[in-house]
């Protein structure tokens, strides 16, 4: 109980508990732990400890990831739907204008909950900086709910569903001009979906920085997918007409596009990322969830199990349908918390972010003999210490 | 110096970056040693063997600066021929009593004549006046061999007694590898003599020991022979400790001094002119003595002082002969019952002190005992700690809170005698006072009960003055009042006196510190409150920031910076000499410092035949307050353990001593052979004790102040360094399977103290006499209460003192260390229950039969406690402590710029 | 006109009166109490609570664990020793580094923050608006040093202000003014950065040939940092990155690339519902 310096501080980061721990996360047993005799510079690292900050984001913001992925999916695909799925899509459009309204109102709650400051949520809307991809999805976001707000309205007045047909409220839903609002959403779907990739991509932490260029293709891959997915799973509900499987069907090819679009970009991402900062993804318990969940369950397995069907032309059994979009939605959850838990430990591996941020010697700055030869000459050769204080 | 006197080592920096090379000698690798040019390795407790080694160097490759030594020192002079060296007795010279652990020291003085000493403790021990013996100096200066040749000689006695002390031996003893022991030794002769000068700065690594004082007098012989004393860029600096500890020791806090280094009366100076007899110098600047001592008693007793009462000599206490006060037989004394009450100001030996334990234990006796601190320290809850039950304690205790630095005007002495004044920022909260409200007004109270009083042991207390004028609320003491009395006064009109060559012993002038006087030279201005720099171009050694004692003089001894010719040493070295042209052509010395000398007396003045005072030194003798004008390379008078510093073993070593095989330690250390203070070994001679093999020394770290009261409350300096941790090398630490983090537990005669483990390179293994020693540094920082808390090093420490001013020797003993917690488990006592007292109860009476804790409060609840804000903090406290925080920084940035 | 930092390593001594004066003035919390071992670095790291931070190095020649110190300064003077001493710099090294924010030309923090809490001011410095930030938390990883962090217990971002404050009025960083030995100087960038050069100049004249500066003139999408510093010893050393990246230099790319993703994903979703209507 006098044992007080055991205890953690600073998530565990700042205490020998929190080294050892860290160093098991990273697969060092204890053993090798403890022959590090002295508290020296091994290797080149300081202690150990981490170089950059990982983000404070509770479970929040990856669960925020998928609710928002989804919402951006089936967003586009209803925008789209509307605009060129004609009447067979009807369905799909109600389905996904009233699931990204949910989203849209989820999401900014989760984003909330997660602020430090909660209160102070509207200071997001003082500036808008295209620097800042927080910035840009804060707008992307607002602009998502409003537009899917109006969608959703419209849609609930034409369903007659909670606002009456023809009430005046109604009367105005209607009248809003739901065609140009589609194309909006959908492109809106896109940002939301896509974004995120690059919020992650756009920070100092290693494994979303590394290859990040395709992490906002990445993520609207898993968003289609998922928004597909959802569509896919809302339609098995009801029984339908044969141009409701049709629908169906045309969905399901869009989770299987969206699947395969997820599959080469995840592939490409490991080709680009070397083993050191790929480590969390790789092994480990999020390593395992990534690579079991994420990619196996979410991406090949769904990809696998609606292929057969589609190439044959097929309609789709009930089970594989519900099997498949279920998998996909999971393995978008899975991917989403994994990649931004799998993140935090890169962001505490200073190996990582040395490989990371190893420039070729000298490439960037110039050596310490560089750097003497340009050294303006001098008189002495002291540096005054004593007599400086004349500010 | 750069852990303990950081803003000191500026200068040390600033000087490595002109060029200078910085030495660092000590038994950690320390952030001091991080940033000099060389570092040297040395067992703790060996300074001796390794000074002495340089020395042994100079004498050998005769480096030494032949005119300063020859004319500046007694090297010349020759002592007694009876006299023996230690390597003659085999580790004692000559008079010593076995018995008694002391020596007769007639033997050791100059051939035919006894020479006093400036100040120090020797007639307070021993009673020896030194007028009263055989001969006195003014009948003539001393018999000298100016060919140095004479085997009595003090230059060949030196030669021989430090002959041993070869590289090798150095090596043997300290640990220090010869290579690096020549490095030093060529650097520090390279860099001396006319061109050039090299300093020594020490705190408490040289001075902790049961050779403390030799370790000093080592250096000392040092840099007379290479000629750095009284010049710019030389001499011995210590580096003193608390704010005002040098403050303290020129107005002393001491058993054995009065003001300005005057030493206390014994019983045996039964009259006045008996005292005057006893330390007036026949020769030397210390002729002016009685001056000095009438006006201070003038001070003291005002109109009570006349020349009939003897100047109220008598109302003095006397001390009796070997009987000693001093800060550790006094614990002895409350343990035997001899000492019934304690008044303590702003210490907290229950933590800081050596033998700590014992020390807690021993106020336990007490029957009262006054605490005023700004914190609840742990020596005012001695009475709690060490799992007694307050029930069996029966020492009724007052904690009174004091006042802060910044609440209060006043002076602070620093290491280099600089007097700086400060003003007060605010006022104390609550019932916190200064000291010198708190003695003002005691002193008072106590005036009124005796008021009416015949006895004749109340007279001292009722002729005293005592008349500081009271102002404000508080009614807080003028301390201006108290500079004024301190720099003295013409008792006649009550006018300032420019300095202490003014004070005069018919009672016309009253003085409280000759040392200082002269710092108000006028009522109204304090010189020590003057902060001016030199302008670009003009050289005075920043004369006008603040005042150094005595006569605002930077660098004491300063003729010995001009040869005796009274030139310049060289235009590098240029601080004070003589110019013929001043004084209408008959000269005088000027230069960039207050000469220490008398300004108009002519370098090729002679000294006077059978002349007294000053008078009896020469044109070129500098060291003007020893009785021969000399530097002294052997110590004639004044110590207790020998005229020549010479290796002992500390009392608890881990080796034999190989210069003196049946010496091993000093044989005058002051020992306590008492069960409450039990050594690890016989501290005289006997072999170390293989039960506690290795070594130990304490120190401090720059995040945290001594005992620790002042920075344990304290949340930015405790998170820095959180918790007792012992640095051991990783060595031992494989031997021992122990890693950095691991608890250890330390172990001596006197208890165990359990650390973290650091393990760490900076610490290295030793090799002494061919046999591994390793060394343990343990920092002493921690205590039982506080925001972060440890257990006490000082428990596992024995009172050992040093024979000359009793220091204590806690950076060399002896020790075990094992893995693992303390086997008494969590015997720490908590912080928690004093919290309630903090809180403003104003008595505690948790422990209602026992221990009574009287408690006042400074009212300004965590304040002074706790600086940081909490942890958690709400977000209003934030903008307010944002809003008070620069008003009070604001005041002191604008007077640092 | 920027203002700045220059942070001289070889004139530390590690004395941390730079930590404790930029606690006090901007009255930081403690960060806990807890003995850490490393060396004499209890507060570990720059954060919340934390905005200057003193790292503590030990290089000791001959280190039983370490790798050698790389320090071709000062050769080595004494050699065969179980102890040995050669010392400013020299073989024994013990590195003393004051970090702070290093309020990046492109910094990263600055760039990231949606709700422009952060700015860079008229000091030319990198600022949190504390009555602004929101705390999202996302400069936090943005941040290629590591710094700025997000207080558990206030809820907002806090970093270095480069005590703006007190510029305002006129005076030098609580700090600079602590530092005893101007390991720490203050000021006019241009300035500092001259100075600066000189004297790497200066210790490699006197055999320090390790010394250089960082965040002077290397070409790095962070721009010259306004907090630099002088190192005898690589970056990674002193937990610093040997190349730092700006997050955000590359923004547009992604974009970009997500926008054709979306173009491309769209696009084959459309065909896929076309499709659909063609065939039926
Ligand atoms: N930050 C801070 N500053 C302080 C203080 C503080 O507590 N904290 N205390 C003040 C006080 S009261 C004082 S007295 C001074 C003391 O100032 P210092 O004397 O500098 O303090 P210490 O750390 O006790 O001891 C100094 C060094 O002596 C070394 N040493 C131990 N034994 C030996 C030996 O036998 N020979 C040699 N050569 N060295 C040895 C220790 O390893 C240590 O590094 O500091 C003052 N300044
Ligand atoms: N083992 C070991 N022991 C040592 C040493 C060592 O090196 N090793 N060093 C020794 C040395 S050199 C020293 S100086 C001692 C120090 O030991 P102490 O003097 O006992 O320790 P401090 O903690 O400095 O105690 C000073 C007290 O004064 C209080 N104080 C501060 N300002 C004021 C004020 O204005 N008025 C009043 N009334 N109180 C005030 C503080 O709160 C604090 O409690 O420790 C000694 N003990
Ligand atoms: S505490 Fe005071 S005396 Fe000690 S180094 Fe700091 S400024 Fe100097
Ligand atoms: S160091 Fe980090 S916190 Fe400081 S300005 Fe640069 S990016 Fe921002
Ligand atoms: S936490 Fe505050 S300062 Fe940081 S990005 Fe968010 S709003 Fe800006
Ligand atoms: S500039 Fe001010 S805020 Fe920044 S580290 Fe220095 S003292 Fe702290
Ligand atoms: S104040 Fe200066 S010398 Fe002290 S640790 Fe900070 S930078 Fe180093
Ligand atoms: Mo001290």
């Amino acid at each position: 109980m006098m044992d007080r310096g055991r205890q953690g501080r600073r998530d565990g980061q700042t205490t020998l508990q929190g080294d050892r721990q860290m160093h098991e996360r990273q697969g060092g047993g204890v053993a090798e732990m403890e022959m590090r005799q002295t508290p020296q510079t091994a290797g080149a690292t300081y202690y150990n400890r981490p170089m950059i900050k990982k983000p404070t984001w509770r479970w929040f913001i990856p669960f925020y990831f998928f609710i928002g992925g989804v919402g951006g999916g089936v967003a586009l695909i209803g925008g789209l739907a509307d605009l060129i799925g004609g009447q067979r899509h009807r369905a799909t459009v109600r389905r996904a204008r009233y699931i990204a309204l949910g989203a849209a109102m989820i999401s900014p709650l989760l984003l909330i909950i997660d602020l430090g400051r909660p209160q102070r949520f509207h200071h997001m809307l003082r500036v808008f900086k295209a620097s800042s991809p927080l910035s840009v999805g804060t707008w992307v976001l607002l602009s998502f709910g409003l537009v899917s707000g109006a969608q959703a309205a419209h849609q609930a007045a034409e369903d007659n569903f909670i606002l009456r047909r023809e009430s005046w409220l109604g009367r105005l839903a209607r009248l809003l001009p739901s065609k140009p609002l589609s194309l909006l959403q959908a492109a809106l779907g896109v940002g939301l979906g896509g974004y995120t990739g690059i919020l992650l991509a756009a920070t100092a932490i290693p494994l979303w920085a590394t290859a990040g260029v395709l992490l906002g293709p990445f993520f609207l891959a898993t968003t289609l997918a998922c928004g597909a997915a959802a569509l896919a799973l809302t339609a098995v509900l009801r029984r339908g007409t044969p141009e409701d499987d049709k629908a169906r069907a045309e969905i399901q090819m869009v989770a299987t596009i969206s699947g395969v679009a997820q599959i080469g970009l995840e592939v490409a991402r490991e080709a680009m990322t070397p083993p050191t900062i790929g480590k969390p993804l790789r092994s480990g318990t999020w390593g395992m969830v990534y690579r079991i969940g994420a990619v196996g369950g979410g991406m090949l397995a769904p990809v696998a199990l609606r292929l057969p069907a589609q190439l044959r032309g097929r309609p789709m059994g009930r089970a594989i349908t519900v099997a498949a979009a279920s998998l996909t939605l999971a393995g978008g959850l899975a991917e989403r918390f994994a990649i931004v838990e799998a993140g935090k430990q890169s962001a505490d591996d200073p190996e990582a972010y040395q490989e990371f941020s190893a420039g070729q010697p000298g490439a960037a700055r110039p050596t310490p003999q560089q750097q003497a030869l340009m050294a303006p000459k001098t008189k002495g050769v002291k540096a005054r210490v004593a007599a400086s204080d004349t500010r | 110096m750069a852990e303990c006197h950081p803003v000191g080592f500026r200068f040390v920096m600033e000087a490595r970056e002109r060029g200078a090379k910085i030495i660092h000698v000590d038994p950690r690798y320390t952030r001091t040693s991080a940033n000099a040019d060389l570092y040297a390795p040395i067992r703790p407790g060996s300074d001796i063997a390794f000074l002495g080694g340089l020395i042994n160097y100079v004498l050998q490759n005769d480096l030494w600066f032949k005119e300063y030594v020859l004319r500046y020192t007694n090297a010349s002079t020759i002592i007694n021929s009876d006299f023996k060296d230690t390597e003659d007795l085999e580790g004692v010279f000559s008079g010593f009593d076995e018995a008694d652990h002391s020596y007769d020291t007639s033997s050791w003085t100059y051939q035919g004549m006894s020479v006093p000493t400036a100040a120090g403790q020797h007639q307070a021990m021993t009673g020896e006046s030194y007028s009263h013996r055989i001969q006195r100096a003014e009948e003539g200066p001393p018999p000298r061999d100016e060919t140095l040749q004479d085997p009595h000689c003090v230059f060949q006695i030196l030669k021989r007694h430090f002959a041993r002390y070869t590289p090798e031996m150095v090596e043997r003893i300290c640990g220090t590898p010869q290579d690096v022991f020549l490095e030093v030794a060529k650097s520090i002769t390279e860099n001396s003599g006319t061109d050039r000068t090299t300093a020594f700065c020490y705190a408490v690594g040289w001075t902790q020991h049961s050779v403390g004082v030799q370790n000093i007098r080592t250096a000392a012989i040092l840099q007379l022979l290479l000629g750095n004393i009284g010049r710019p860029g030389g001499g011995i600096l210590a580096l003193r400790g608390h704010a005002a500890i040098q403050g303290s020791t020129d107005i002393p806090t001491l058993f054995n001094l009065l003001p300005g280094y005057i030493q206390m009366p014994l019983e045996a100076n039964e009259t006045f002119e008996d005292f005057v007899h006893t330390l007036q110098a026949p020769t030397g600047w210390l002729y002016n003595f009685p001056k000095y001592i009438v006006s201070l008693l003038k001070a003291f007793y005002g109109e009570n002082a006349t020349r009939d009462n003897e100047w109220g000599y008598q109302y003095l206490p006397k001390l009796k002969q070997n009987d000693i006060y001093s800060y550790f037989p006094m614990f002895f004394k409350m343990m035997d019952g001899q000492m019934k009450g304690l008044f303590v100001f702003g210490e907290n030996f229950a933590v800081g002190g050596p033998g700590s334990r014992m020390e807690r234990q021993a106020m336990r006796k007490l029957n009262w005992c006054v605490v005023r601190d700004p914190f609840l320290v742990e020596t005012a809850e001695f009475w709690r700690l060490d799992d007694v039950d307050p029930v069996t304690v029966d020492t009724e205790v007052f904690y009174m809170p004091a006042a802060w630095g910044a609440e209060k005007d006043g002076s602070l002495t620093n290491t280099q005698r600089l007097l700086q004044w400060h003003d007060k920022a605010l006022d104390p909260p609550g019932d916190a006072r200064s000291e010198t409200w708190f003695m003002v007004h005691l002193g008072m109270r106590l005036r009124d009960l005796y008021r009416d009083s015949a006895q004749e042991r109340d007279k001292p207390l009722l002729a005293m003055t005592w008349d500081y004028p009271l102002e404000g609320a508080i009614q807080e003491p003028r301390v201006e009042s108290v500079a004024e009395e301190i720099s003295g006064y013409r008792v006649a009109d009550g006018t300032q006196v420019p300095g202490y060559h003014e004070l005069n012993d018919d009672g016309s002038t009253a003085c409280g510190c000759w040392i200082y006087s002269g710092y108000v030279p006028e009522k109204g201005r304090n010189l020590a409150a003057s902060r001016e720099r030199d302008k670009p171009g003009e050289h005075t050694n920043n004369s006008r920031w603040a005042w150094a004692w005595p006569a605002n003089r930077r660098i004491l001894y300063n003729r010995a910076s001009a040869d005796p010719e009274g030139n310049p040493w060289s235009e590098r070295k240029r601080l004070v000499w003589w110019d013929q042209s001043l004084n209408d052509g008959k000269g005088a010395w000027t230069g960039y410092d207050v000469p220490d000398f008398e300004v108009q007396k002519a370098p090729t003045a002679d000294a006077a035949e059978q002349g007294l005072g000053m008078e009896a030194l020469s044109g070129s003798d500098p060291f003007i307050m020893l009785a021969d004008g000399r530097g002294w390379l052997y110590a004639p008078h004044g110590l207790r353990d020998g005229p020549l510093p010479t290796h002992y073993e500390p009392l608890e070593s881990p080796t034999e001593n190989p210069l003196y095989p049946a010496r091993r330690s000093n044989p005058c250390a002051m020992t306590f052979n008492r069960p409450d203070n039990p050594y690890n070994d016989n501290p005289y001679h006997g072999p170390p004790n293989p039960k506690y093999p290795y070594a130990l020394t304490t120190y401090r770290l720059t995040e945290h102040h001594t005992s620790g009261a002042m920075s344990r409350w304290n949340t930015w300096l405790s998170e820095l360094q959180p918790e007792l941790f012992a640095e051991i090398n990783p060595q031992l630490a494989a031997e021992k399977g122990i890693q950095t983090g691991d608890w250890i537990t330390i172990t001596t005669a006197r208890g165990q103290v359990q650390a973290r483990a650091l393990v760490t390179d900076r610490m290295r293994p030793m090799r002494i006499e061919g046999q591994t020693i390793h060394v343990i540094g343990l920092p002493y920082h921690w205590g039982p209460t506080g925001v972060v808390t440890g257990d006490v090093a000082n428990d596992l420490i024995a009172v050992g003192l040093d024979p000359n001013v009793m220091i204590h020797e806690a950076k060399a003993l002896t020790c075990d260390m094992r893995k693992g917690r303390k086997e008494t488990g969590v015997a720490i006592p908590s912080g928690g229950p004093h919290a309630s007292v903090r809180e403003g109860g104003t008595i505690d009476r948790s422990a209602s039969e026992g221990a009574e804790m009287v408690h006042f409060d400074r009212h300004d609840g965590a304040r002074p406690l706790t600086t940081g804000l909490p942890r958690r903090q709400p977000e209003p406290s934030r903008e307010v402590a944002r809003e008070a925080a620069p008003s009070t920084s604001e005041t002191s940035e604008a007077r640092h710029d | 006109m920027t203002k700045g930092f220059f942070t001289d390593t070889t004139l530390c001594i590690g004395c941390k009166a730079c930590e404790v004066a930029c606690k006090q003035w901007n009255q930081l919390p403690g960060d806990g109490y807890e003995f850490t071992g490393m060396s004499y670095d209890n507060t570990v790291a720059l954060g919340s609570t934390t905005w200057r931070h003193v790292a503590f190095i030990e290089q000791m020649a001959g280190q039983s664990n370490g790798t050698s110190n790389g320090a071709t300064a000062i050769a080595e003077r004494v050699s065969g020793h179980e102890a040995r001493s050669a010392g400013f710099l020299g073989e024994n090294r013990w590195l003393m580094m004051s970090d702070v924010c290093k309020h990046c030309a492109n910094a990263g923090c600055l760039d990231a923050c949606p709700t422009g809490a952060i700015i860079r001011n008229e000091f030319g410095d990198v600022y949190v608006q504390p009555d602004v930030c929101n705390g999202c938390g996302y400069c936090q990883p943005a941040c290629p040093f590591g710094v700025i962090e997000v207080s558990h217990d206030d809820g907002r971002a806090w970093k270095c202000t480069l005590c703006y404050d007190r510029q305002k009025d006129g005076l030098e960083p609580a700090c600079a003014k602590a530092c005893p030995t101007q390991s720490i100087q203050f000021g006019e960038i241009e300035e500092l950065h001259a100075q600066a050069r000189e004297r790497v100049g200066m210790l490699h004249a006197r055999g320090v040939t390790d010394a250089y500066l960082y965040g002077v003139d290397e070409q790095t999408s962070v721009g010259p940092l306004n907090a630099f510093f002088l190192l005898v010893d690589q970056p990674e050393v002193y937990n610093l990155p040997e190349t730092p990246h700006l997050p955000q230099a590359k923004i547009g790319t992604k974009y970009l690339a997500t926008a054709l993703a979306g173009l491309a994903l769209g696009a084959a979703t459309a065909l896929t519902l076309l499709g659909g209507r063609r065939r039926s």
